[in-house]
């Protein structure tokens, strides 16, 4: 069986950070392993410890810096990477979904896996419609936010057997035939901690730098639909108000205030 | 018999195997051979094991003979029983040495009768005043024996002292020291019988050098028992306390008595160094081949820690993780290794992962999280166990095997992106510079006498931000040539490498050395213990060769104060104090005196806990556990306080809590405002105080 997780670099912006044009200072950005990939990490890592002969590979779209967050993923097990990146795309200032998904679509049909785990969405770009987009790309089945996996049904019968976060507070079970794509959501398990003697050993695991060409993928088909048109940070409103008073005159009053907004009825 | 015949003859002596006959004499020697051959199979099958165990990293074998007689000095002097408490010092004592006494008896009579007399064909020496003596001092340190053991006895029983008593407690504590008792108190009613028996045939007045024998034989007689009564009871009396004396031999190696053997063993391979200088692991190692997931993944000489335990308890009672009712206890981790490993041979137990989450290992991981590193349990344990670094390897394992504590990561991550624990960036890491009114030099620009170490806490935690800026105050009012490393600074490590990230410890030690040697210095001062333990410890292991150069910054201070340097006449501050020993200073590098020697310069009154030096109680930021969250009945830190309130001589007078590294004062600075002491006492640290002083003095 093999897995394909699709991880990807986040950048995470420091406290007193600065905004010069449409962009924010190199000088304050910091990069991680996105905190959803991390636990499709753990997913496939847990899959391939519970079966026999059970692959898993990463895929990311960077650039050459993202191979040290990779490198977390191939740290914490997952067999080898793919890693998707070519002059075209750096070009471009903001991916949007659709080509990534066009991207990993590409990378899917050269590995063909059985099942592809990815986030339910990105730290730092807030998009989350990446793994639900490749699902249609590569015609696969799909299920999104998923927060529980069977993982000897997928095994043993070839079904994932999953739960789902639904609005409301309404969870779903359902079972999805694979091929599929599932979006996992934080807390689906518990992420490893991967050592630092076990990001070095990871340094020989391969990582296979894939360009367009590679892919068959053609210059024209990266063009993202996206433009930045400005970068700005909103000022902070906030209104707080202390309610005086023992606990029972907290409560009567923060019970006038809700009703008075209208949170809950008369 | 020739023995008793020279007895007729009027001579001293006593005789042996009076009334047991050729065939129970023989049979007696047949039996001795056998429990010695029992003894010596167990001896041997045990150290069989500690061969199979890993190589030790340490040399822990070269120059025995000073190292057997460093230990035969330890156990001699008891001098580790009397720590912390006379009561079990003279114990051990009394019965050491009547043991001692006894088997040396004993072994004065072997050579007479089965070398000297029968072998060589000489005339015993078992005559006249040899055997007077002889049974004189034979008596006398029997009787210590036997108080001894009443001492245990009225311990173990009747006060039901707390540390005797664990979950590893069992039959083989009881049967051990009854088996003594019965032993000792045996040996008196064989005297006494043989004495009133042998009566009836010669005059015994010269027995009464044997006053124990003697008090003994005039009780049996005062209760009426004859001589003729005694002569035929002796062969019972004898061949019981023979019996049980073969049976005791026999049993050595297999349970508790083999303390005896183990624990000194455990003395003579000791590493003085240990816990504060941890084990480095193969650099071609891979994750799964670091820390123990097996018992045969420790190393020879941790499994004769295991069996060299004498389940005393010290080190759990000295324990402030178990005192704050976290998980752990120290004699139970070790002893759990023991059983489970004895399990194992017995074939009664499954083979299950060392230390992991979830329950099923040996040791739990939340057991070796709650571990601070302070070391109190080695300084307390009186056969130098080497708990820390065994804990050290095992979170190592959790660590390796992805199970680090969620806390603990967050910290760790943050040394490995940002170079601090704090997850902020190194540009940040000089600010706490910029409220002085003056420049801090620039060690990487010009060469100074002073490299110093600010660390991650004076560096970014404002409330030790004023720690930082004091002490460099303090430089700068004694010109001190000194310099910091600024950007090029990043987290010393040694945390790191307790909670088990050697990896991560290698990377910045590394890059630590690098930056120190791209400085031209003359020293190194430390702001936090911590820096100064690694630096001056464990840098070597990667190649750092100033070790011998490195300072706690109280050490500097002290012969700053000491020259005159800062002008104080020692009566500027008037407020009454206590000193908090930092573990890292203290027990782990015995430095004691140069910061009370610091604080006494400033006019303070120095109140001491009871709990001072090497018997400090960790503040619990130890170990990682600065970074965590435990689930404390009495945080380590609030008990402390409570401790410099209550128990010093000016109690609630002591104005101010005195500390000397930068983990102490966060976590006081927290215990004071949790434990509700805020109106009642303030932390200060050692060099504020100092400041402070100067202030007053230039007013
Ligand atoms: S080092 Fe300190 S906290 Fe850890 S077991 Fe020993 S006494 Fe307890
Ligand atoms: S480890 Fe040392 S201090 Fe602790 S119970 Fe065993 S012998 Fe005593």
């Amino acid at each position: 069986m093999k897995v394909l997780v699709t991880v990807k670099e986040v950048a995470t912006v420091e406290d007193d950070f600065e905004i010069s044009g449409t962009e924010i200072e190199e000088t304050y950005l910091d990069y991680d392993l996105n905190e959803w990939d991390d636990y499709a990490v753990e997913e496939a890592v847990q899959l391939a410890e519970a079966g026999d002969d059970v692959e898993v590979v990463a895929v990311t779209i960077g650039p050459e810096r993202s191979e040290e967050t990779i490198r977390m993923a191939l740290a914490k097990g997952a067999d080898r990477a793919v890693r998707v990146w070519d002059d075209a795309i750096e070009d471009v200032e903001l991916l949007d979904v659709e080509t990534k998904a066009e991207l990993l679509g590409a990378v899917v049909e050269e590995e063909d896996p059985d099942i592809v785990l990815s986030g339910v969405q990105a730290n730092d770009d807030s998009f989350g419609a990446t793994g639900v987009a490749l699902a249609e790309t590569v015609g696969f089945e799909w299920a999104a936010v998923v927060n529980a996996l069977d993982t000897e049904k997928v095994l043993d019968e070839g079904v994932a057997s999953v739960r789902r976060e639904l609005e409301g507070g309404i969870e779903e079970l359902t079972d999805v035939e694979l091929p599929a794509v599932l979006a996992i959501q934080t807390g689906i398990n518990e992420p490893r901690y991967a050592s630092l003697r076990g990001i070095r050993q990871a340094q020989s695991k391969e990582i296979d730098v894939q360009s367009l060409d590679d892919l068959g993928v053609g210059a024209d088909d990266v063009a993202s639909s996206l433009d930045v048109t400005a970068m700005y940070e909103p000022e902070t409103e906030s209104d707080a108000q202390y309610l005086e008073g023992d606990a029972g005159e907290q409560a009567a009053k923060l019970a006038d205030v809700l009703r008075e907004k209208g949170v809950v009825g008369e | 018999m020739p023995s008793y015949m020279l007895a007729q003859a009027g001579v001293e002596t006593r005789p042996t195997f009076w009334r047991i006959g050729h065939v129970g004499e023989a049979l007696f020697y047949y039996l001795a051979a056998v429990a010695v051959a029992i003894f010596l199979y167990g001896v041997y099958q045990r150290f069989a094991t500690y061969a199979r165990g890993a190589d030790d990293p340490r040399e822990r074998l070269t120059d025995l003979p000073a190292r057997v007689l460093t230990a035969a000095k330890l156990v001699a002097s008891n001098e580790k029983q009397f720590d912390r408490d006379l009561y079990a010092g003279l114990m051990h004592t009394f019965i050491l040495w009547g043991f001692l006494s006894l088997l040396i008896a004993t072994t004065i009579l072997g050579i007479d009768m089965d070398l000297w007399t029968l072998v060589l064909g000489q005339p015993s020496f078992f005559v006249g005043d040899f055997y007077l003596a002889y049974s004189f001092v034979a008596d006398a340190m029997g009787l210590l024996f036997v108080v001894g053991v009443g001492m245990a006895i009225y311990r173990r029983y009747w006060v039901q002292y707390g540390r005797l008593w664990g979950k590893h407690t069992s039959t083989e504590d009881d049967l051990f020291v009854w088996t003594l008792f019965l032993l000792g108190v045996g040996g008196y009613l064989t005297e006494g019988v043989r004495i009133l028996g042998t009566s009836a045939t010669r005059d015994v007045s010269f027995e009464t050098v044997s006053f124990v024998g003697w008090f003994v034989k005039d009780v049996l007689q005062a209760a009426g028992v004859t001589p003729q009564a005694a002569a035929a009871a002796y062969p019972v009396v004898w061949w019981s306390h023979a019996l049980l004396a073969l049976a005791f031999v026999a049993s050595v190696p297999y349970a508790k008595p083999f303390h005896m053997l183990s624990s000194y063993a455990n003395l003579v391979t000791r590493d003085e160094d240990a816990g504060k200088r941890l084990p480095r692991v193969p650099e071609d190692a891979s994750p799964e081949e670091i820390g123990p997931s097996d018992i045969e993944d420790f190393t020879w000489k941790q499994l004769l820690d295991h069996d060299a335990c004498t389940k005393c308890g010290r080190c759990s009672s000295a324990c402030p993780a178990k005192a704050a009712g976290r998980p752990l206890d120290p004699r139970d981790v070790i002893l759990d290794l023991k059983a489970y490993r004895e399990g194992l041979e017995a074939g009664d137990r499954e083979e299950v992962d060392i230390v992991a989450d979830g329950g099923t290992s040996v040791v739990d991981a939340e057991t070796m999280e709650s571990c601070m590193s302070c070391m109190a349990c080695m300084d307390a344990c009186p056969v130098d166990i080497e708990h820390v670094t065994q804990f050290t390897e095992m979170n190592r394992r959790l660590t390796e095997s992805g199970q680090m504590n969620k806390n603990v990561e967050e910290a760790v991550m943050n040394v490995f992106q940002k170079g601090n624990t704090f997850g902020d960036p190194d540009r940040k890491r000089p600010d706490w510079t910029d409220d002085l009114d003056f420049e801090v030099p620039d060690a990487r620009e010009q060469s100074v006498e002073y490299l110093w170490y600010v660390g991650d806490y004076p560096s970014y935690d404002e409330r030790n931000q004023h720690v930082a800026r004091s002490l460099a105050r303090v430089f700068e009012e004694a010109g001190v040539s000194y310099g910091i490393l600024y950007e090029d600074e990043q987290n010393d490590g040694n945390d790191i490498r307790r909670v088990g990230e050697e990896g991560l410890y290698e990377m910045v030690a590394e890059e630590n050395i690098e930056a120190f040697q791209s400085c031209d210095y003359e020293n190194i001062v430390c702001t936090d213990p911590h820096s100064y333990n690694t630096f001056s410890n464990e840098y070597e292991q990667f190649g750092f060769e100033d070790g011998d150069s490195v300072y706690h910054y109280t050490q500097v201070v002290e012969n700053l104060v000491n020259d005159g340097a800062l002008g104080l006449t020692g009566t500027e501050l008037n407020d009454t104090v206590t000193y908090h020993d930092p573990c890292h200073l203290g027990r782990y590098n015995g430095e004691f005196e140069a910061p009370r020697e610091v604080v006494r310069a400033t006019g303070v009154t120095l109140d001491e806990m009871p709990r001072n030096r090497s018997e400090s109680f960790c503040c619990g930021g130890g170990g990682g556990g600065l970074w965590m969250d435990f689930d404390e009945e009495t945080k380590p830190s609030e008990e402390r306080i409570r401790e410099a309130l209550e128990d010093t001589d000016a109690g609630p007078d002591v104005d101010r809590f005195v500390v000397a590294c930068p983990m102490c004062m966060t976590m006081y600075e927290d215990g004071r405002k949790t434990g509700g002491y805020e109106d009642d006492i303030e932390i200060t640290d050692v060099t504020e105080l100092l400041v402070e002083a100067i202030d007053a003095k230039e007013k």
